[in-house]
């Protein structure tokens, strides 16, 4: 909402300046985002006299007007508007002005004849006025060289505040927010004119007295061809509004002063009585916009006898509407139950400033007061020439009562405030105060318990008055989760082993998901109204949102990709929805060029960075091969499958070749896991280490090419030795002879210092537990 | 040393050679077993016990000044020989070094741990809930019922499974905690997580994160919560950093309250960034509605609670002085490289 500075001041005796208004506002809850100024555009438009009138020496329809300006200065300016005779008063913009429509003004040259900037009409500078020809001629008797901006009252400073939901129900008002200023400055207000004396002329029936509480109609004659008063039409244009005709500048005005949206009808086009009944199905009406809508019976609206005249609260019809020839007016006064209001103009798409206001909450009190405003800023330029007969249907709802307790106050504040502190501040922000109760305005729709009240008093006193403390508690120890500190510790294993950790949403596209399915979880959850359409499903396996990364960053640099994401996958199995946790890695495997140079990235890598990530997070764990077919995005020689608590959790290898393609890279490994949140692991047992020294044997074994290192290790861990340390292979070559593996034995023992004899005889038992695969030593 | 040969052109014979083998001929020549001095100390014995005492001491001093002459030539040659082996094996100091491999944190999870580690100080627990969040837990238990305005305010990602919603917020834990509570005080817990609306531009991503604060007891007033909130964003953002309250709305909390921090470019006294007010706004909190209270199982009436709920990437804009969100859901590698120092528990 736009709020004007000027504005503001019709109601408050006493304005300070604009930084304690903003200060004033936001202590109140109006969250000022933005301020800006109005009509410091028009202070170069200047008021001169006309002192000549000839005919373009070359065009007929043009015309070469010498006027006086300030100090006697004489300026031509060609025109090709109907009026600006001699003695005529105009508004002239020199070159340089910037008009309201974004125009700026230079020197023009029509028809060989330079032409500095304009003379204006109205409609240029943003107004109405009541003048027979193309060009505003002043009636005024300022002196020559007066500025525009300063017959419509110098500049004014308008502040953009922002609405929260529950101000919005009352506040959407220029007389409401000075009334709680008025509260917390300790400044007077102006007072209210006098409440409007409805009659009871058949004019309307109600049929739906719940969702219209209080209706109005007041006729008024007008007198067509007059304009809304320059101060009105001055603020009207200050806060964003055309000027189109007095009735509808005027209704424009009530609301924003009042809060009360009016509508005006041509009387012309209604068959009285007005009914405010519910629409019947398949009911249309054409908006004053044009558009053409189709009601229900939700709908409430605004009949005569024969038609749908407006939907009730958010926009009236373009048959009933005032045009310029209007002569009679039906003004609507009225309260709508605001739930009814927001339902309709959510449905229609229809947010109007009248459904803003009545979808939302408005004062039911100001039905009396808006006719009486209404009528006279349309007496004021002569437009209303009667107010005729009138009608109010229904009744004024009564005032709501909730619990008032001070200390209640107090201890929600955390504050010292006394019992007649509490009490002025109440009755101050509108409260009448009855014994244990506080009766709320009728305009406050947001009050509901003595939790507003409160905030009405934080309000008042402003929040930052409110001295702070920390809560002394005898809480225990804070804690965390197991679950989410695995997650962590996860996490910083991955990054301590080199990649970079990466955040991708978690939406996706369905296609890219599919990519990477393994066929272990169910359907994906689907996103209803995604903001696109690669982002319509919940993603089911985190490895697609990591190749994005990857595509990203190939697309843009060569670079090796490093990456992981510790992350939420999504599925479901019927109505149930499962969110399980992932861990996915990917590694280019590209040849690394630069120099000094690097070892080389290879799948080993990601095999090593699970058995690592495995020890330390003290999972039981394994890899294996797969038990049947594995993944066909993966390459059938490099890939196993991983294995966690003994059930198959995920797989490590390389993507085929084909796959990486699409992401820009040839070569890419991949680390999936899917771990259960309740894995905590075993806390490793070092022991003491041994202080006797260590063996190391190497075996050159001949291994035939169907033995895998696995099979060797594993039949060698079979011997379950308790001196043997460790295994690792150290050295593999291609001879005529076949392949040949070296494998270096490392033996201890706790006890005592090994011998030869010790450890031939344990390579012995080694060797021939080998010999049963085939595998022999290298003579 | 024959009589004809004097100690110094012995020793001068010492200091110029110029090789290793010159100096080893030298060596056995002089002081060798068969060496010309040895041979002569040998011979001692057949000389005078007068002679044998004047002769033996001569022999002796030459002795030892033909080995220190040894020594020291040995020596020099031997650093001649390093100054050539070094000299031979230099390298290009200024190439870049091979830095080690460490992956760094995402910004944002170093920057929610950072907040965490603050809230856990100030005794919160961590508390957690689903990202597929109920309409029940992420509306209605915050009172905030179909067709209300407030619904309005935060746009919101439907699923095709009727009654799930994705999570507009991390307050539907609030209710989530109250309820695992059962009932016993305080509760005092923070939620941190994924939260998601569909807002998309320089200020606003579609998926982000909160951290969510609740804490209940008896006697928890709005004094508690500006009171914990100002000592939690002085431990994030400095000491300095000037705050201030402002009324607010939001449907779970009454009275709601905003809290605006200085803005960091300016320090308050007004830029294009904060438009001109000198504040931005760091957070969302309150007093706990009753119906939020009545919800997680507990009685307005003798117990009152104040929650918060903070967006991360926000705190993360502001320490690392970032203007557009979108940046940090790019997972552009080259720039997540730049976040090499703070937003951890490391900053300053």
């Amino acid at each position: 909402m736009i709020l004007s500075h000027r504005w503001l001041g019709r109601h408050l005796q006493d304005m300070p300046d604009p930084d304690v208004v903003v200060r004033g506002l936001e202590q109140l809850g109006l969250e000022v985002v933005g301020q800006s100024v109005y009509g410091d555009i028009f202070d170069t438009v200047e008021l001169v006299e006309v002192i000549s009138r000839t005919p373009h020496p070359d065009a007929d329809h043009l015309s070469l007007v010498d006027v006086r300006r300030e100090g006697g200065e004489v300026t031509r300016i060609v025109t090709g508007a109907n009026n600006g005779f001699p003695g005529q008063r105009l508004w002239y913009a020199p070159p340089g002005t910037t008009l309201p429509d974004g125009r700026t003004l230079e020197v023009r040259d029509l028809r060989g004849i330079a032409s500095p900037g304009m003379l204006l009409s109205a409609e240029e500078l943003g107004y109405q006025a009541e003048s027979s020809g193309d060009l505003w001629v002043w009636s005024g008797d300022e002196a020559l060289g007066t500025r525009f901006s300063s017959v419509i009252g110098g500049a004014d400073t308008l502040y953009e505040v922002e609405l929260t939901p529950n101000i919005a129900q009352y506040l959407q008002s220029v007389r409401k927010v000075a009334e709680e200023l008025s509260a917390i400055w300790n400044i007077p207000l102006v007072p209210l004119t006098e409440a409007f004396a409805y009659q009871s002329a058949p004019l309307a029936v109600v049929e739906d007295r719940e969702r219209c509480s209080l209706y109005g109609v007041v006729r008024m004659r007008l007198r067509p061809g007059g304009v809304s008063p320059l101060w009105v039409q001055t603020l009207l244009r200050a806060v964003g509004h055309r000027i189109i005709h007095p009735a509808v500048d005027v209704t424009n005005f009530v609301m924003w002063d009042l809060g009360e949206p009016l509508h005006a009808f041509d009387a012309r086009r209604v068959d009285l009585p007005i009914v405010v009944r519910s629409a019947r199905t398949g009911e249309r009406l054409t908006l004053l916009d044009g558009t053409d809508i189709e009601l229900e019976g939700k709908d409430l609206v605004i009949a005569d006898q024969h038609k749908v005249l407006a939907l009730a609260g958010i926009m009236g019809g373009k048959d009933s509407g005032v045009s310029d020839d209007t002569e009679e007016i039906l003004l609507e006064c009225a309260h709508f139950e605001a739930p009814g209001i927001f339902k309709s103009y959510k449905k229609h798409n229809l947010l109007t400033d009248a459904a803003s206001h009545f979808g939302k909450g408005t004062d039911p009190l100001a039905v009396f007061q808006a006719p009486v405003l209404a009528a006279s800023l349309l007496r004021e330029t002569q437009v209303l020439s009667e107010v005729g007969d009138s009608a109010l249907i229904g009744d004024v709802p009564p005032e709501r009562l909730v619990a008032y307790d001070p200390a209640r106050i107090r201890t929600l504040m955390g504050t010292k405030w006394d019992d007649a502190a509490i009490n002025e501040a109440l009755q101050k922000m509108g409260y009448q105060l009855v014994g244990p109760s506080a009766v709320v305005p009728r305009h406050r729709h947001d009050v509901e318990s003595v939790y507003d009240l409160a905030e009405d008093v934080g309000r008042y006193f402003g929040l930052d008055s409110i001295p702070q403390k920390l809560p002394v508690q005898t809480a225990g120890l804070a804690e965390r989760q197991p679950a989410e500190s695995l997650d962590e510790v996860l996490r910083d294993a991955v990054a301590g082993a080199g990649y970079q950790e990466v955040i991708t949403r978690t939406f996706t596209d369905p296609e890219l998901d599919a990519r990477f399915d393994t066929g272990a979880v169910g359907d994906a959850v689907a996103v209803t109204n995604p903001l696109r359409d690669e982002e319509r499903i919940m993603r089911r396996y985190l490895l697609g949102s990591l190749m994005e990364v990857v595509r990203y960053n190939r697309s843009r640099h060569d670079l090796p990709i490093r990456i992981f994401e510790v992350g939420r996958v999504f599925s479901r199995a019927g109505e149930e929805v499962r969110e399980e946790r992932e861990l996915a890695v990917v590694l280019s495997l590209d040849p690394l060029s630069g120099y000094p140079p690097r070892e080389e990235p290879s799948i080993y890598d990601l095999t090593g960075l699970f058995d690592y990530v495995c020890e330390r997070m003290g999972w039981d764990a394994e890899r294996r091969s797969f038990v049947g077919d594995g993944p066909s995005f993966l390459h059938p020689g490099r890939s196993q499958a991983l294995v966690l608590n003994g059930r198959e959790a995920g797989y490590v290898g390389e993507l085929r070749p084909r796959i990486g393609d699409l992401y820009r890279v040839r070569r890419v490994g991949v680390l999936v896991l899917r771990y259960p949140s309740l894995s905590i692991g075993e806390v490793s047992h070092p022991g003491r280490p041994s202080r006797f020294q260590t063996v190391d044997r190497d075996l050159s074994l001949v291994i035939p090419d169907t033995v895998a290192y696995g099979a060797i290790n594993d039949a060698i861990s079979e011997l379950d030795i308790a001196e043997l340390r460790h295994t690792a292979p150290v050295d593999r070559f291609e001879g005529d002879f076949g392949t040949s593996l070296t494998i270096r034995l490392t033996f201890q023992s706790d006890q005592r210092t090994l011998t030869d004899v010790d450890v031939d005889g344990a390579v012995s038992r080694i060797l021939a537990a080998l010999d049963a695969l085939g595998v022999a030593l290298r003579q | 040393m024959t009589e004809s040969t004097s100690l110094t052109s012995v020793l001068e014979a010492i200091a110029s050679a110029d090789s290793e083998a010159a100096l080893q001929d030298l060596r056995l020549k002089w002081v060798g077993k068969k060496g010309w001095i040895t041979q002569q100390m040998k011979e001692l014995g057949t000389l005078s016990p007068e002679e044998r005492r004047t002769r033996g001491a001569e022999l002796n001093e030459w002795r030892q000044s033909v080995l220190e002459a040894l020594g020291e030539r040995e020596a020099v040659m031997r650093d001649a020989a390093e100054r050539r082996t070094l000299a031979s094996e230099s390298l290009d100091m200024t190439l870049p070094g091979r830095r080690p491999a460490v992956g760094l944190l995402h910004p944002l999870t170093r920057m929610r741990r950072r907040i965490e580690d603050v809230l856990v100080r100030l005794g919160f627990s961590l508390a957690y809930g689903p990202q597929v969040e109920s309409e029940w837990y992420n509306f209605e238990a915050l009172n905030i019922p179909a067709d209300h305005p407030a619904r309005d305010m935060q746009d919101s990602f439907f699923v095709d499974v009727p009654g799930l919603v994705l999570r507009t917020h991390t307050s539907p834990v609030q209710i989530r905690a109250m309820e695992q509570h059962q009932g016993r005080l305080p509760v005092k817990v923070m939620a941190p997580g994924m939260t998601y609306r569909r807002d998309d531009d320089a200020t606003h991503v579609p998926m982000f994160q909160q951290v969510e604060g609740l804490v209940v007891d008896a006697g928890i007033s709005l004094a508690d919560l500006t009171g914990t909130l100002t000592a939690m964003v002085r431990e994030l953002l400095g000491p300095d950093v000037g705050t201030r309250f402002r009324p607010s709305y939001f449907p779970f909390t009454e009275p709601s309250v905003e809290m605006d921090v200085t803005c960091a470019v300016c320090q308050g006294s007004g830029c294009r960034v904060c438009k001109h007010t000198g504040w931005v706004e760091i957070l969302g909190s309150g007093i706990v509605h009753p119906t939020v209270l009545k919800n997680g199982g507990y009685n307005p009436e003798r117990v009152s609670g104040f929650a918060f709920g903070m967006g991360i990437e926000r705190v993360a804009m502001r320490i690392f002085g970032i203007d557009d969100l979108r940046l940090l859901y790019q997972n552009d590698l080259r720039y997540l490289e730049r976040f090499q120092s703070g937003g951890g528990l490391d900053i300053q």
